[in-house]
């Protein structure tokens, strides 16, 4: 990606950034020693960075007073890539794509699986967070990162954990780094863990018509022995539509199909080829951020039919598409949608809540003392402003 | 210890929850790494989160070191306590809180006992997956505090995958909670931040956890090899063809003769040099699939025996052997040195054979037992500590086995965690930088360095002049 592209991708979503009329400077170092010095640059001037990695999603940072935005797109390829140890290493600004390819080329799988990860990097997705519908396998994103390096704001770079699946060795900064938004370092390099590819895939698609069918199959198919690999609800309109992916070796494949078959006699299932398509589509169908506001809701699996109820009930016209079994939804709303109020009743009804593309103006959380003091004793300065 | 601090703590917890006698203060010199003891201050048990709380606020007050303290069974010295501390321990919070099936996790006190969560789970079908070895006698909150893992960490993780949720007191007194059931908090991830800090940014008081369904079948399946090296090579190879058991353990020679000739005999085998013990979780035909795969690749390694468990009895003694391991070393020396390190999984056969070089060159007798499916080594060093020249020999392999590790892309410690032995190592892994931000962050969790000071890293220069260094004295004794 050119450093025209990368603007032009940048361009909708820094023209959101307040009191901005005009774009915000990029930098887009092609080294680590040059994005250390733009970082001590404008430690020493006092200057507010924003960091990006292909700009496809700025999280919890809209609302941020930047100076400068900071790709590390440029900060890519795959350092190295263990199979016997089932291991990848990659710097920040691979794209996610490449790096699963990476991975699947020497029989590996990479969790997250995330929607259109050719449009994410590694360093992206792990300070937005992010995970993907396989965490109903495999969980979030958070617990397969086994080490990083980042830069922090002062210029220096300081690595956490290891390239090892297993490592009790110093404090675990890395899961403190994932999720924090670029609020505390820039992540340069990580490690993660993977698992073995599936030989096959089986995709289950059933359309239902309510929102309770949907949520009871979604039960159905996620009760012992099922251990899916995903399960996503979503809706088109005023159609509910559930699917299920069953991968693994073939004796799993065909054993929980035959199951799943039973407690879903209505299922259109694909195979093969087909289910891989089927299933990357459906991967693939949630919602962007945009220009609107959208919001990343996590709850216990049995709340979540109240949590869709409220939603229905203040943006009955929203996009959405959720996890069931996992308990997450990912939801773009109009504009004029009554964001505040929406956001508010979903935190009283116990969820959390993640607001993307608007301020999130809900009273400080209760960890917040906390978390500046974080913030303070590894940013000083406050040289990063991302906001998780 | 000033009278009117005691005055004041004992209006909190009651007489049970203060140890002031001196002979019962002694039960906490040490933890699992017996070599390095310090009788402390002062044995505070508080029995909630409340207490807990109280205690601290008035603690903070003094700037007394606070050593938090599930049941001792940690083995680098996590609870091994401070001059003029104050040991705090957990294991009176022993409360299931909630078990919920339909959305799969238990709330428990820190002090509940590994081993009884999942038995308080086991009627729902469901259990909790990380299963150190000591788990009849650990505790939740000591597991937190080391992210601990154990034989099926394999497949489940170790501990932190575990944990959705803490309730931490700090060192101030002030109570937070972080997390929670739901899949994701907001803001920070403060839980995975706090999982394997050793207890240098708070007390866990409370802990959510993840529980997972029974799978369908479970089978376990034994390989015995005229060698190590056969065993080692099985393993690289069948993680190499992606198969997914949920547990891969090694025991040795020296270890199965102890194992065998203990309570906890399994009967493995008295001609094998090697045991290659393995589970494997899922769907029968899964797990049929798995078992012949696996079968194949022991064989073609040199197994000249390899069966699986007949039914669950056997399941439960080959386990138990394996488990009870480390207590059956009792038999060759009063005393035991249980490294751990960790390494590439391709290193495995390479390091294991280099770490018992290094004890017989120092005219020890190790014997290994181990997590070979994660790279992470065992290698258990027998001795007397009564015996000063053999304590030296003990560390000075230790030191070697580490260095070892480290220069084949390993590192320190798999799953015991740093604590004060392996402390003054970690600038082999971290350089200045990496330790000053860990410290950093520390001091955003505990201003004052009172919780467990002199823990995991190593003290440098100014800035933890708060936290002075534990000497390890090599001949045992008090300090």
């Amino acid at each position: 990606m050119s450093k025209q592209e990368l603007a032009q991708r940048l361009g909708p979503l820094r023209a959101r950034l307040p009191g901005r009329a005009e774009p915000l400077p990029l930098a887009s170092p092609e080294s680590e020693p040059e994005l250390a010095q733009i970082i001590s640059t404008a430690h020493d001037a006092g200057l507010k960075v924003l960091a990006v990695g292909a700009g496809s999603r700025l999280g919890g940072s809209y609302g941020c007073r930047a100076d400068l935005l900071v790709s590390t797109r440029k900060l890519s390829g795959v350092v190295a890539y263990e199979p016997g140890d089932g291991t990848i290493t990659a710097l920040a600004g691979t794209l996610m794509s490449e790096l699963a390819a990476c991975a699947r080329a020497g029989g590996h799988r990479l969790t997250p699986d995330i929607p259109r990860p050719e449009t994410a990097t590694l360093g992206g997705v792990l300070a937005d967070g992010l995970s993907g519908g396989d965490r109903l396998r495999f969980g979030p994103t958070r617990h397969h990162v086994l080490g990083m390096r980042v830069l922090l704001a002062d210029g220096t770079i300081t690595k956490t954990g290891g390239r090892l699946v297993k490592n009790v060795t110093g404090f675990e900064m890395h899961r403190l780094y994932a999720g924090s938004a670029g609020s505390l370092c820039i992540i340069l390099e990580a490690t993660m863990r993977l698992f073995p590819a599936p030989a096959e895939r089986a995709f289950g698609k059933i359309d239902c018509g309510s929102l309770e069918e949907a949520l009871h199959l979604s039960a159905a198919l996620s009760a012992p022995p099922l251990e899916p690999t995903a399960i996503t609800l979503s809706k088109l309109n005023q159609e509910w539509s559930l699917s299920v992916t069953l991968d693994g070796r073939s004796e799993r494949v065909n054993r929980e199909r035959s199951i799943a078959e039973e407690r879903a006699p209505r299922a259109e299932w694909s195979l093969g080829a087909e289910a891989d398509a089927a299933y990357v589509n459906t991967r693939d169908s949630s919602p962007e951020e945009g220009d609107t506001a959208s919001l990343r809701v996590s709850v216990r699996p049995s709340r979540l039919h109240t949590i869709l109820k409220l939603v229905l009930a203040h943006a009955p016209t929203a996009r959405l598409l959720a996890h069931p079994a996992v308990g997450t939804l990912e939801l773009s709303l109009d504009a004029g949608s009554e964001l505040s109020t929406l956001v508010t009743e979903l935190r009283e009804a116990s969820a959390t809540v993640r607001v993307r593309g608007a301020s999130d103006d809900a009273a400080p959380r209760k960890t917040a003392a906390l978390e500046a003091r974080l913030q303070q004793a590894l940013d000083p300065e406050d040289v990063f402003c991302g906001r998780p | 210890m000033k009278q009117s601090l005691l005055r004041a703590l004992k209006a909190v917890v009651g007489a049970d929850g203060l140890t002031i006698d001196p002979t019962r203060r002694k039960a906490y010199e040490c933890d699992g790494l017996a070599m390095v003891r310090r009788v402390p201050d002062l044995v505070l048990a508080p029995i909630d989160t409340r207490e807990a709380a109280e205690c601290l606020r008035i603690l903070s007050n003094e700037g007394l070191p606070i050593i938090p303290r599930g049941a001792g069974t940690g083995l680098s010295g996590g609870a091994t306590p401070h001059k003029g501390g104050v040991v705090f321990k957990t294991t009176r919070m022993r409360r299931v809180l909630e078990v919920n099936e339909l959305d799969r996790f238990a709330r428990v006190e820190a002090g509940v006992v590994n081993a009884d969560l999942s038995n308080a789970c086991s009627h729902h079908a469901l259990s909790y997956a990380p299963d150190p070895s000591s788990q009849q006698a650990c505790t939740i909150g000591g597991n937190v505090a080391n992210n601990s893992g154990g034989p099926h960490c394999f497949r489940y993780g170790a501990t932190t995958r575990s944990i959705m949720g803490l309730v931490v007191v700090t060192a101030d007194g002030e109570v937070h909670e972080l997390g929670g059931p739901e899949p994701d908090a907001e803001g920070y991830d403060l839980v995975g931040c706090f999982v394997g800090s050793e207890g240098m940014l708070g007390v866990a008081t409370e802990v959510t956890c993840k529980l997972i369904p029974a799978p369908e079948t479970s089978e376990t399946l034994l390989a015995l090899f005229p060698s190590l090296d056969g065993a080692c090579d099985a393993v690289t190879e069948l993680i190499a063809a992606n198969l997914e058991p949920s547990a891969i353990e090694i025991l040795d020679r020296l270890t199965i003769e102890a194992v065998e000739a203990s309570v906890l005999a399994a009967g493995y085998s008295d001609k094998a040099e090697a045991v290659l013990l393995i589970d494997v979780d899922g769907l029968n035909e899964e797990v049929r699939a798995t078992v012949r795969d696996i079968e194949a690749i022991a064989r073609s390694r040199g197994a000249f025996e390899v069966r699986t468990a007949t039914d669950a009895k056997e399941r439960r003694r080959l386990w138990a052997g394996r488990k009870g391991a480390f207590g059956a070393m009792g038999r060759i020396a009063p005393d035991l040195y249980v490294a751990d390190v960790v390494v590439p999984r391709t290193r495995l056969k390479e390091i294991v054979l280099r770490s018992t070089e290094l004890c017989r060159e120092r005219g020890l007798k190790v014997s290994n037992v181990f997590h070979a499916g994660d790279g992470n080594l065992h290698p258990n060093i027998s001795y007397d500590r009564r015996d000063a020249d053999e304590v030296a020999r003990v560390l000075d392999a230790g030191t070697e086995i580490m260095k070892a590790c480290i220069a084949a892309g390993g590192s320190l410690s798999g799953e015991h965690g740093i604590g004060i032995e392996k402390r003054d190592e970690m600038h082999r892994v971290f350089n200045e930088d990496d330790l000053d931000a860990m410290l950093k962050m520390r001091a955003a969790w505990d201003p004052s360095g009172q919780m467990n000071p002199g823990k995991a890293i190593p003290v440098r220069g100014c800035m933890e002049v708060k936290t002075k260094p534990v000497a390890v004295a090599a001949n045992g004794g008090s300090q």
